[in-house]
């Protein structure tokens, strides 16, 4: 069964930018886009590369490695030579925390 | 190393092996931010100079002035490597759509299919300068000068890129490219080969069967007699350096140049900062440079020099075949400090 998760950092997460959390045992990182909190996995498709030290603009984060480019809204793969899309995580705010699903 | 707002590290980060630098989190993600203006005014500038060295050309078609006319032209018109590389890395333009229309446009113009180009430029970074496995490391230590000369003046990049179109179009793919090149998009890299030989072959029996000259001295003729100006450059970047080092401070080479050279060559003089970080566009390079210059070696001092020195080192490796170029020291403030050795 699914957990939510409370980010207690997550609240505070302006716009455009990125944290790196650890929930369930998973390496993740929590966006703040332009369009509310988006969550998926920490480390690229591609090759393993740590996007949190990627280049994130708008709702893409962009590996700072290769250039892999995925829209964190979806974890599509929007540029190579990234060609397996990112795994994503539901997001949730209530009463202004954020929570992030994980099962 | 690098400082600013803490984060923890990503636990197995493969990328962990290789040298960084120490440097403010906040300003290397200041550095990494893209613009359409810095991009727009060297593509801009870049075309100014192929127009009015095409003019040249055109104007002195009918005299023997045209030979050195096209050398010119060809140079600059070769520098669309600089670009083309650039928005490989998806960092010339904001925008995405412009990037990549001047990705297709420069790759067609240098010769080099673009896909191909971003997946085996993304081996490189990976690998860089490791043997069998960085897929743009065509030459190693010890060099010979035959290599030297075939590679800087000769028809050689001419030839392989025709082949490499030519197999590519065929479906056909070696070893190291099947590892780099997921299979979804080898059928791209097919069809995109395909359409760039139609380009080459319309250009080429269209100038023969209209009986025109144009198609010759405003592209093929150039680019045989100028290409050998941007190989200079090309040349800087890791010929004679070390091998299999995660370290690109000795495998990469950083040159000066002047403010002709860095437009168009797309600052591509800071090259081991761009291998560092290869996120930072072409136009922050110059600003990160200033961030992390007291920790990497000091750059040489022109392209010359640079082929001067690695022409010395082909030389010395006639005797010592694993001597190379490599800095053992960095600027530093103090004078030379010693690098940590970072060899496998």
């Amino acid at each position: 069964m699914a957990d939510w998760v409370r980010v207690p950092e997550g609240a505070t997460l302006a716009e455009g930018a990125v944290l790196p959390v650890s929930v369930g045992g998973r390496q993740l990182l929590l966006f703040r886009a332009r369009g509310g909190h988006f969550a998926t996995d920490r480390r690229c498709t591609h090759q393993g590369a740590d996007l949190m030290r990627g280049y994130f603009d708008g709702d893409v984060i962009e590996c700072p490695v290769h250039q892999g480019r995925f829209d964190v809204r979806t974890g599509r793969v929007l540029g190579a030579p990234a060609s397996t899309p990112l795994r994503t995580y539901a997001v949730k705010v209530v009463d202004g925390d954020v929570y992030v699903e994980v099962g | 190393m690098t400082t600013g707002a803490a984060f923890p590290d990503l636990v197995d980060d493969p990328f962990d092996v290789w040298f960084a630098p120490d440097i403010d989190r906040n300003v290397l993600g200041g550095l990494m931010r893209r613009t359409d203006v810095h991009g727009l005014l060297m593509l801009g500038a870049w075309l100014a100079l192929c127009i009015a060295t095409g003019l040249l050309v055109v104007a002195t078609s009918h005299s023997t002035w045209v030979l050195p006319a096209m050398v010119a032209y060809g140079g600059v018109l070769s520098f669309a490597y600089a670009a083309s590389h650039e928005c490989a890395h998806g960092t010339a333009f904001r925008t995405r759509w412009l990037n990549e229309a001047v990705f297709w446009l420069t790759s067609l113009v240098f010769i080099e299919e673009p896909l191909y180009r971003r997946y085996s430029h993304a081996g490189h970074h990976t690998h860089t300068w490791f043997n069998a496995l960085d897929p743009q490391k065509p030459y190693g230590n010890p060099l010979t000068l035959g290599r030297y000369l075939s590679v800087t003046v000769g028809p050689l990049f001419y030839v392989d890129a025709a082949r490499q179109l030519a197999r590519h179009g065929a479906g056909r793919f070696t070893e190291m490219e099947l590892a780099f090149l997921p299979e979804a998009e080898r059928t791209k890299v097919t069809r995109n080969s395909r359409v760039m030989s139609a380009c080459y072959l319309v250009l080429l029996l269209g100038g023969l069967a209209l009986q025109s000259p144009w198609p010759f001295l405003l592209y093929f003729i150039p680019r045989l007699l100028g290409g050998w100006i941007v190989v200079l450059y090309i040349n800087t970047q890791h010929m004679c350096m070390a091998e299999d080092v995660y370290d690109h401070r000795q495998t990469t080479r950083s040159i000066r140049c002047n403010w002709l050279e860095r437009l168009l060559y797309w600052n591509m003089n800071y090259h081991i900062e761009h291998h560092l970080y290869p996120v930072v566009p072409f136009h922050a390079l110059p600003a990160l440079n200033r961030c992390i210059a007291g920790q990497l070696p000091l750059p040489v001092r022109g392209v010359l020099v640079a082929n001067a020195d690695i022409l010395r080192a082909v030389a010395r490796q006639r005797t010592e075949p694993g001597f190379n170029l490599a800095r053992t020291g960095t600027a530093g403030r103090d004078g030379q400090q010693a690098l940590p050795s970072t060899g496998r």
